[in-house]
């Protein structure tokens, strides 16, 4: 890897990053044609291999490796929201249970703001 | 450069200094013409103003749509006065001139996106924090002065498009401000068809220029501050302005993922948001059903919860630069008052559960949300406590600026605390859709934000406009408005516990609500005599601009840096950059000598070379 | 953020503010396609799945490999830039949009064939999404394209040299965000 002006990086980088990239394509959809015993299991295993080029991306090609706090608190920020939306947003949908169920906790709400209404 | 009319003397003070002056002049000259001083400016003042003028004129269009549906709601069914007699039959009235129900549900929704989107937050962040920022941190300009000039012009067209959909074949959005589906998405539902596109694409215009607007404060708070002006010395307006523009840079694009998501919805007849099996009369809709409405509520919400945190962080910035100033006292807890803030900016996207209590969604998140809504109350206590530590002593100057402040604290508490009723789940599911909850958040957007905007247009006036404000006006116009705002929202309260629902055109239809018209008339009436009342502010405004009397350079004698500035302010700011020596509050310090201030960018009595060590800290 | 010891230049400090301006930005694009991806991921679960269609795999992976390698022209483009290389510069832009235009003509394809087969977005709520997302991200390749000509053609102008060539790191950045966005969607969407 060739380094430029000190502590950017060089052309020679880049092509090992994009050729470690095409890799881990080759290798995510190989993977995708292999069905894992749990479904599961083939999420995972393609989330993380996207989560590992995206580091790449972000720490090389756009020189997050390289830049200061500012940017990189402003990066795991955003990031991180998106967990917590995904995160409450499944709790709530997961929860949702058979049709039984939540009725009847319609049927406990209704009940009590109806009372409250008399 | 100095064949220029604008000639600058740049002073260097040091190497440093000259370095960061002469850049700064690089970054554009004067502008000449009309087309350059006026329409697309490089200058925040002029762009300030040009957000100021628009949001006010948007304020009387929107307060106008109040107006009306205060009029249904006090005289179901009678013909509107002056309009309703000339517009029957058309828009949102009726054959015989009164309100119809459709357009009371387009008038409660507009009123509603006009005055959050239209006018407060182009208000207190864009007009106020384009003009305040840069004079603030001791810089010329924005980061970006064309985003800023963009920004602007991306928000004129998205109001007039909003006002647009009024004209337009069934009329303008109409299933409430927060657009919840199946309503607001399924075509036949509501009473708005293209009407309903074009909001949301206004809104999607305006959320853009949001995100820009957003941006360009975060870079010029971070980035450009004088020597000097440490986080630590920033005025707590800019604090605000600093945590509100987080907010919009990272909550405003849910607001325009969803909308796009509806607007497939409507335009595409997918079903994000439409439940299986949907039916309008008797009639299938055309979108195959699958979707879930809760999701939109989610995405909506964490959008829309943030939204009204932009809503009253400046003006918690402009009550506390105002308080310090008139109290002759530093603010109690400067510390404090940022760490509050900052734990806002975070909590704040944690609870925006708390506006779906009934929506059906899962009650255990309905306990994980009022345990975080609770949590978020205390930083907003610590603020008001800190604000009254402030008053505590205080040696007050009850001028107009003064009392529109003290208002803002006031209103505050009231709203705030009716804010803690709703976040515990068991009495929302009492009080959710009712006028306790209008009550509430006119209590905090009216009462708190607006009195505090007053304030900063009262008190920033001399800086803006190079002469005063009318003082009696002023006292006059805070008196009548702080008397009729009450008269007409306080009873809401009671309404609301009394189970009065909102959005509701016809409440003849309800015999249990029968007792309580004569309390609606009379917050009609109340609400009419206080939309009466905003002619005074106007009037003082409009007159004081071209004949108000002429201000001094500090009328006020503050100590923040934009009194250092000439009045009316030069467009580059600054003679020369200032380098601040201290905190914004030093009031009534002993540094400050014979008098009761002494500004930021006053050299230190030891001399300049003793405070070095100071400045350099950054 | 000034140190009275060291004072940068006005083309370093300049360039500190636009990719700090360009990080907020991309901050606030993740956001927008957070409220996607959320909802996707929402929804197939709560069906456990069943939503689930079948895409055309290899054009996706054809994609992917486009976009990879636009990203490294762009990162190559960024680079000449620097080194004040102008004509390298042009080349690698020219090749960046080239790459982005085969990647919106394989795109169009396609949605040529789902719509030949009746397949819209009203059609499932699979394909409502499928449409959704890409389409936005479509939205932003093209955008990213009109930003790479206008690039192109102030390169050609001679505007950009060692000194000066803000525009193009932070263009740079974000092409690369849109990669990123590509480098998520195809597996959410196509693998799993």
């Amino acid at each position: 890897m060739s380094k430029e002006g000190g502590h950017e990086m060089g052309w020679g980088g880049y092509y090992l990053i994009f050729n470690v990239l095409i890799l881990l394509t080759i290798l995510t959809v190989s993977i995708s044609y292999v069905t894992f015993v749990n479904h599961a299991g083939n999420i995972i295993a393609a989330m993380t291999v996207a989560t590992i080029k995206a580091t790449l991306v972000v720490l090389f090609f756009m020189h997050q490796k390289y830049e200061g706090k500012l940017n990189r608190f402003t990066a795991i920020f955003a990031l991180s929201l998106f967990g917590l939306a995904v995160l409450v947003f499944c709790c709530d949908f997961i929860f949702l249970g058979t049709y039984d169920q939540s009725h009847q906790v319609g049927k406990l709400l209704a009940h009590a703001h109806h009372a409250g209404h008399e | 450069m100095s064949d220029t009319p604008n000639t600058i003397e740049v002073l260097p003070h040091s190497a440093a200094e000259s370095a960061h002056e002469s850049h700064e002049e690089h970054l554009h000259p004067a502008p000449e013409g009309f087309f350059r001083n006026y329409v697309w400016s490089y200058d925040h003042k002029v762009v300030s103003k040009q957000y100021l003028w628009t949001s006010l004129i948007f304020m009387i269009l929107g307060g106008g749509l109040a107006m009306l549906l205060r009029w249904q709601i006090a005289y179901p069914f009678k013909t509107v006065p002056v309009l309703g007699a000339l517009l029957k039959g058309t828009y949102f009235f009726a054959a015989d001139g009164s309100v119809s129900a459709e357009g009371y549900l387009q008038l409660g929704t507009m009123h509603g996106l006009v005055m959050v989107f239209f006018v407060i937050i182009p208000l207190i962040v864009a007009a106020f924090g384009n003009f305040l920022i840069p004079l603030h941190i001791g810089a010329r300009d924005v980061a970006f002065p064309f985003l800023n000039a963009l920004s602007y012009w991306l928000y004129l067209p998205a109001g007039l498009l909003m006002f647009a959909a009024f004209f337009v074949d069934k009329g303008a959005a109409a299933a409430g401000w927060t657009g919840y589906p199946p309503l607001s998405d399924l075509a036949g539902a509501s009473s708005a068809g293209l009407g309903m596109n074009l909001v949301l694409l206004a809104l999607f215009l305006a959320g853009f220029s949001s995100i820009l607007g957003g941006l360009n404060f975060i870079v010029t708070i971070v980035k450009m501050r004088a020597p000097g002006m440490t986080y630590s010395r920033l005025p707590l307006t800019t604090w605000g302005q600093l945590i509100t523009a987080v907010f919009q840079v990272i909550a405003t694009p849910m607001l325009a993922a969803g909308g796009s998501v509806l607007l497939f919805d409507r335009l595409f007849d997918t079903s994000f948001f439409v439940p299986a099996g949907s039916v309008i009369g008797s009639t299938p809709v055309p979108n195959t059903g699958g979707g879930y409405p809760l999701l939109w509520q989610h995405i909506f919400w964490f959008y829309a919860h943030p939204a009204v945190y932009i809503l009253i962080l400046p003006s918690m910035g402009f009550a506390s630069d105002l308080l310090a100033t008139f109290s002759r006292k530093p603010i109690f807890g400067y510390k404090a008052m940022v760490l509050s803030m900052t734990s806002i900016m975070g909590l704040g996207f944690m609870v925006w559960g708390h506006h779906m209590f009934m929506s059906g969604m899962n009650p255990i998140m309905g306990m994980a949300f009022t345990v975080s809504t609770i949590f978020i109350a205390l930083p907003s206590g610590v603020k008001v406590f800190n604000w009254l530590g402030t008053l505590w002593g205080a040696n007050m100057k009850l001028d107009s600026p003064m009392l529109y402040a003290l208002t803002f604290v006031s209103m505050f508490i009231i709203g705030g605390l009716s804010g803690v009723f709703m976040a515990s789940t068991p009495v929302d599911i009492y009080i959710h859709d009712t006028y306790y909850i209008i009550a509430h958040f006119h209590y905090v957007v009216f009462g708190a934000t607006l009195f505090g905007s007053f304030g900063g247009l009262t008190y920033w006036f001399p800086k803006m406009f190079g002469r005063m404000m009318n003082e009696k006006l002023a006292k006059l116009h805070w008196l009548l408005t702080f008397i009729f705002f009450n008269a007409a929202f306080f009873p809401m309260h009671f309404l609301g516990e009394a189970g009065h629902m909102r959005r509701l055109a016809t409440s003849t239809e309800y015999q249990f609500l029968n007792s309580m018209a004569p309390w609606n008339e009379f917050i009609s009436k109340m609400a009419f005599l206080l939309g009466t009342a905003q002619l005074i502010f106007m009037f003082n405004f409009i007159y004081s601009v071209f004949y108000g009397k002429k201000a001094a350079q500090n009328p006020w004698e503050a100590n923040t840096l934009e009194w250092t500035a000439e009045t009316p302010v030069p467009h580059y700011n600054f003679k020369k950059i200032p380098t601040v020596y201290r905190g914004p509050y030093e009031y009534s310090s002993e540094e400050a000598g014979d008098k009761d201030w002494i500004s930021q960018a006053a050299p230190p009595a030891g001399g300049v070379l003793a405070a070095k060590h100071k400045v350099s800290a950054h | 953020m000034e140190n009275s010891a060291q004072a940068l230049s006005f083309h370093e400090e300049r360039r500190e503010h636009r990719l700090f301006g360009m990080w907020l930005f991309l901050a606030s694009e993740v956001m927008f396609f957070t409220a996607f991806f959320a909802a996707y991921i929402v929804i197939r679960s709560a069906s456990n799945g069943s939503i689930m269609q079948p895409l055309d795999k290899v054009m996706g992976a054809i994609n992917t490999t486009v976009l990879i390698t636009s990203s490294l022209t762009m990162a190559l483009g960024v680079l000449a830039s620097k080194k004040g290389d102008r004509k390298a510069l042009m080349n690698w832009l020219a090749i960046t949009f080239i790459l982005a235009c085969v990647f919106l003509v394989i795109k169009f394809f396609e949605y040529g064939a789902h719509f030949s087969e009746g397949v819209y977005p009203k059609s499932d709520i699979f394909h409502a999404f499928y449409f959704l997302i890409t389409g936005f991200h479509g939205i932003h390749v093209l955008g990213g394209m009109v930003t790479l000509a206008i690039l192109w053609f102030r390169a050609k102008a001679g505007h950009f040299n060692t000194e000066f060539n803000d525009p193009i790191e932070t263009a740079g950045l974000y092409w690369h965000f849109v990669d990123l966005v590509w480098i998520f969607l195809y597996p959410a969407l196509y693998l799993i």
